[in-house]
């Protein structure tokens, strides 16, 4: 910078500082209404009337609804079990974030945490467990699902079906050796929801304004 | 529900569970495992397949290991909340605040119409972001309204303020009421919200939205006139809005998560304090 400056003769510095007092002028200057009309915007003869639908069709099997969404999924299904809560007893709700985390976390009666992991990303694209809690349109009560989600590409979907069958047929809950051995495990990772620094605490907050108000 | 799962209840719940895991050990196992073996039934069970033809046909397999499943149908039981309507000071040691209010504006006479999206997305980019983000200093805020239980929820993130923003909010049915709206601030609110509606998609949450939308009963003919009430929203829309917002707001319940502001503004207000940590 040193050697630019030096290399300006007065006429030259004079023509710079002018010039950057033009900038800064013109960059305060309010842009005018000819100049904002260019900038391309979106009206409402822009927007299409009816919007666009999601692929749904339904059929029954064997007591099961299933849900048929079909589209390119670039060669993965994307499958999403429900199970229906809504017997759950109001004692037993709590343990229901628990229940959730252990399914895939904590293993099953032949697995060790470790391995059913293994199994599950060998398997699948992931495997995700989770509670849904909804209501039907302009209805207050609402009805709650166990939600097993899981991608899976073509070639592996049987081995996730024996995956499947292995993670959700078989107890779960183990204690090896006469001992709890995931104790210090359930402490740490069902918790950390709430202990996440300062993200998660607008979702307590939300769910209490939500509560006061009467849900 | 989502309280018992995820709010205070929760809360309570894991605090004394990490504390008594280690020794009683049997009766969360046997409750666990009780709980396991209700929910496996196959009454009522969803199979939700998202991809092309051929994948959904090898994905219809599942359908018969669900089959397997016990075809045992459970009672439901009384979920009869008494929520108390108080306002309450969550207290933990932090220098910034989360401030909330929430008030029922179904209860209040308000029937859903498809201009509340528009209303609270302006409400949401204008009103919040100016007063609560802009001016106060908080890191967000928001609004958020729930058609079917037809309650409406204030929230701020991270905000130096309590006090401050608590009458931001009791303020926005007065805002409401007297707001001039230009036919270009209108449109781009309109045209915001039709943004949030048509919203990208990747394929797997367009099939998540299919099977949402038929879990709740939201039809195509619903979808429809929602679409038209907010292209429709006239400026009388947010004016109307605005009693009705009044009057819940009148009846709402605040709370706050935060440390020593919160806790002084609870005691001077009168909540109800929780120590949260």
């Amino acid at each position: 910078m040193d050697n630019i400056v030096r290399s300006l003769n007065d006429k030259e510095k004079q023509e710079v500082v002018a010039l950057s007092s033009a900038l800064v002028l013109a960059q305060a200057k309010e842009d005018s209404k000819e100049a904002l009309a260019t900038i391309p915007t979106l009206g409402l003869n822009d927007i299409p009337l009816q919007g666009k639908e999601n692929p749904l069709a339904v059929k029954q099997s064997g007591g099961i609804t299933v849900l048929r969404h079909e589209i390119d999924t670039t060669g993965i299904l994307y499958v999403k079990i429900l199970f229906p809560l809504d017997h759950v007893r109001q004692e037993d709700l709590p343990l229901l974030s628990l229940y959730c985390r252990a399914l895939t976390e904590m293993g099953t009666k032949n697995y060790d945490f470790v391995d059913l992991g293994l199994e599950i990303s060998a398997r699948t694209g992931g495997l995700d467990t989770g509670v849904s809690v909804h209501s039907r349109v302009d209805e207050d009560e609402p009805f709650m699902h166990l939600r097993i989600s899981a991608k899976v590409v073509e070639e592996k979907s049987i081995l996730f079906m024996r995956c499947w069958k292995r993670f959700c047929f078989k107890p779960i809950f183990p204690i090896r050796n006469g001992s709890c051995k995931w104790s210090g495990r359930t402490r740490r990772v069902l918790s950390s929801p709430l202990f996440l620094p300062g993200t998660a605490f607008w979702r307590p907050i939300s769910m209490a304004c939500f509560q006061s108000s009467g849900i | 529900m989502n309280e018992e799962m995820n709010g205070l209840p929760y809360w309570d719940f894991i605090r004394q569970l990490a504390d008594t895991v280690q020794d009683d050990f049997a009766d969360i196992e046997a409750r666990l495992n009780a709980l396991h073996a209700s929910i496996l039934s196959k009454v009522k069970t969803v199979l939700s397949l998202t991809g092309t033809e051929q994948l959904i046909a090898k994905g219809e397999r599942l359908a018969a290991l669900l089959e397997g499943f016990a075809d045992v149908s459970r009672p439901v039981p009384d979920r009869s909340y008494a929520f108390k309507k108080q306002a309450a000071g969550l207290l933990l040691p932090a220098q910034v605040n989360y401030v909330g209010l929430g008030a029922d504006l179904k209860k209040n006479g308000y029937v859903f119409h498809g201009s509340s999206h528009v209303i609270t997305r302006f409400l949401r980019m204008g009103y919040l972001w100016d007063r609560v983000r802009v001016q106060g200093g908080a890191y967000g805020a928001f609004v958020r309204y729930t058609r079917n239980a037809g309650t409406l929820a204030f929230v701020s993130y991270r905000d130096p303020n309590v006090e401050r923003t608590l009458a931001v909010y009791k303020d926005t049915a007065n805002y409401l009421g007297n707001l001039t709206l230009s036919r270009e601030e209108l449109t781009k609110a309109i045209v915001g919200a039709i943004g949030d509606i048509d919203t990208y998609l990747l394929p797997s949450a367009k099939g998540n939205a299919a099977l949402w939308e038929y879990m709740t009963g939201y039809t195509k003919a619903m979808r429809e006139q929602v679409r038209a009430e907010v292209l429709g929203t006239m400026p009388a829309d947010f004016h109307d809005f605005a009693p009705y917002l009044q009057k819940a707001l009148d009846g709402g319940v605040e709370t706050a998560l935060g440390g020593g502001q919160v806790q002084e503004y609870a005691a001077k207000a009168n909540w109800n304090i929780i120590k949260l940590l």
